[in-house]
């Protein structure tokens, strides 16, 4: 992988929403030898990073609700155990889905969802989303004041791999 | 351009201008000092911030009035200069009013319980220049105390203070002494799932509610100054989007004080929130007839965009479809560019526009306004604007410097 964005959109529970951010984002994936439709390898991303354009809510976000530095496994986000749907993974331009592994805040569940993928020089853009339910992976409700995201948060991760 | 030519003045009508110049400045000295409609100023430039709705840090749908804990926590934390580095209450946290940025720095503590307060006054210097002279006033350009009470999804709000002098008026007469008021009186029921009604003394849901109470978009559509109207407003958030409508017996003063202006009316506004830092409003109002004024209405557009995390722009474009007593159609257009110079320090550019609607002596009237906002720390900031307003049809100019200091306890 040659270059990654992930973007995590977190709608307010008083309306509205906010954009997490962070390029921290590497991995390497290759297809399967043994399952074409999958991918070996993974891709992570370091928590410590992410960023919502204001300091008390990446505080928040990252120790009260992420625990970051809690540990192994809470630190980084792995997406692995990846498989395609409806793209072929030796020539994988088009639109498809997929599903995969994704670990965190020390919980590992499956999650899934659509995935573009697009010649960009000599790699492939890749474009994937998928949601996650808070709960599921241990994490408190982030409340604070009356204020709050709502318990499904939507991932978008962005990027270009080099052949 | 057509508007342009079809109402440029003649001599006479200069002349005749000029000499009713002391009364616009006049009338002028009194919308910029007569009740402000709102007291914490809805502040749509933190749509760089990634805040689109009113609702995160005020308990008002449509904005203004009384911060939130959370609106009054982010004012200390992250939009004064400092302030920063002070400890905030624990993340999970769901009330804490503790603090410096609680009312009256804390001081009274618990003995409130879930009552939550603001008292805000702005002692302010106003400059009016003029062709041939200026005139200068001090004044304290509102004194208003707030509360509110939330509860299960309940709210109850309400506010009291003083209208200034020559502000107030009676049964069509403006009255010269300070006055008692309450703008917002309401209560209000929202659910989880972002449906919401409320019923009392509000500002109907219209555009954009640019801080500025004399912005053209506000000040020709009746939203400056004491324009609330008594009614219901339901509201439901449907993912990105937010629909609020408003049903109303009449403006709230006029019921109270004036029959002869009330009458029936209706507004709407719909936005939509097309990512994190850009949003897309579309609004409409009618007003049935009264006694004394015409049926009137004005649809419009607005969008807002903020290119990085200190910069917002905001532009509303509205179709006045007839104004009370000021012609026929025009149009306006409003320009909002905010730009966070360094931490709390805030400057505004607007250029703003009215056309003159065609009708025989009313003017086209264009607006530059510069404004250096700066919060230096929880409670209070100082504002400094400069309107230059440019009369097109009979090129007047007028200029205009106001000075407040904000204090919001």
């Amino acid at each position: 992988m040659k270059q990654g964005d992930v973007s995590v959109k977190c709608p307010l529970t008083v309306g509205g929403s906010f954009d997490a951010k962070t390029a921290a984002l590497s991995g390497m994936l290759t297809t399967s030898a043994a399952q074409p439709s999958s991918l070996d390898g993974s891709l992570a991303v370091d928590l410590r990073t992410i960023d919502t354009g204001i300091s008390l809510r990446n505080d928040h976000l990252r120790e009260k609700y992420l625990e970051v530095d809690k540990g192994a496994g809470y630190d980084m986000a792995v997406l692995s155990e990846i498989a395609l749907k409806g793209l072929n993974p030796e020539a994988p331009e088009g639109k498809g889905s997929f599903d995969g592994s994704l670990t965190l805040h020390g919980v590992k569940k499956m999650v899934g969802g659509p995935v573009e993928v697009r010649k960009a020089g000599a790699g492939l853009r890749v474009k994937a989303s998928f949601p996650v339910n808070l709960p599921d992976y241990n994490i408190p409700e982030p409340r604070y004041l009356g204020v709050g995201v709502k318990n499904t948060v939507q991932v978008e991760v962005t990027f270009t791999t080099t052949p | 351009m057509k508007i342009h030519s079809a109402t440029r003045a003649t001599e006479a009508q200069r002349h005749r201008a000029k000499k009713n110049l002391c009364a616009s400045v006049s009338l002028w000295l009194v919308i910029m000092i007569s009740g402000v409609a709102s007291t914490a100023l809805a502040e749509p430039m933190f749509l760089a911030k990634q805040y689109t709705r009113c609702t995160a840090c005020h308990y008002s749908p449509t904005g203004g009035g009384l911060l939130t804990p959370y609106g009054r926590l982010l004012s200390h934390r992250e939009l004064s200069t400092t302030g920063a580095s002070a400890v905030a209450p624990a993340a999970g946290t769901e009330d804490d009013p503790h603090g410096e940025q609680a009312f009256l720095y804390g001081a009274l503590g618990d003995a409130l319980g879930p009552l939550h307060l603001g008292l805000e006054m702005r002692p302010s210097h106003l400059r009016i220049g003029f062709p041939g002279g200026h005139q200068d006033l001090n004044l304290l350009m509102n004194l208003d105390l707030i509360g509110a009470v939330q509860k299960n999804g309940w709210t109850a709000y309400a506010m009291a203070g003083r209208e200034p002098p020559n502000s107030a008026v009676r049964d069509g007469r403006t009255q010269p002494d300070a006055a008692f008021i309450s703008y917002e009186h309401w209560v209000g029921y929202a659910r989880d799932d972002g449906f919401g009604v409320r019923v009392g003394r509000f500002m109907p849901a219209y555009g954009v509610r640019f801080s500025d109470h004399t912005a053209y978009s506000r000040i020709y559509l009746d939203f400056d100054r004491n324009d609330q109207v008594y009614g219901l407003e339901v509201s439901d958030t449907m993912g990105p989007s937010l629909l609020q409508v408003t049903i109303s017996p009449g403006k709230a003063e006029a019921i109270l004080h004036d029959n002869s202006r009330r009458g029936f009316s209706m507004a709407g506004r719909w936005q939509l929130d097309v990512t994190p830092r850009t949003a897309l409003v579309g609004s409409a109002i009618y007003r049935r007839s009264t006694d004394l004024d015409p049926k009137s209405g004005a649809v419009g557009g607005a969008f807002g965009f903020a290119p990085t995390q200190r910069i917002s722009v905001w532009t509303e474009v509205d179709a006045n479809l007839q104004t009370e007593a000021r012609g026929g159609r025009s149009w306006i257009a409003v320009n909002e560019t905010s730009v966070e110079a360094f931490r709390g320090l805030w400057l505004k550019f607007s250029p703003q526009l009215r056309t003159s609607g065609g009708a025989p002596g009313f003017s086209e009237l264009r607006r530059l306004m510069l404004e250096a906002d700066f919060l230096p720390r929880t409670h209070w900031n100082v504002d400094v604007s400069y309107y230059h307003d440019h009369n097109h049809t009979f090129e007047v100019d007028t200029s205009t410097l106001l000075a407040q200091l904000h204090l919001y306890l």
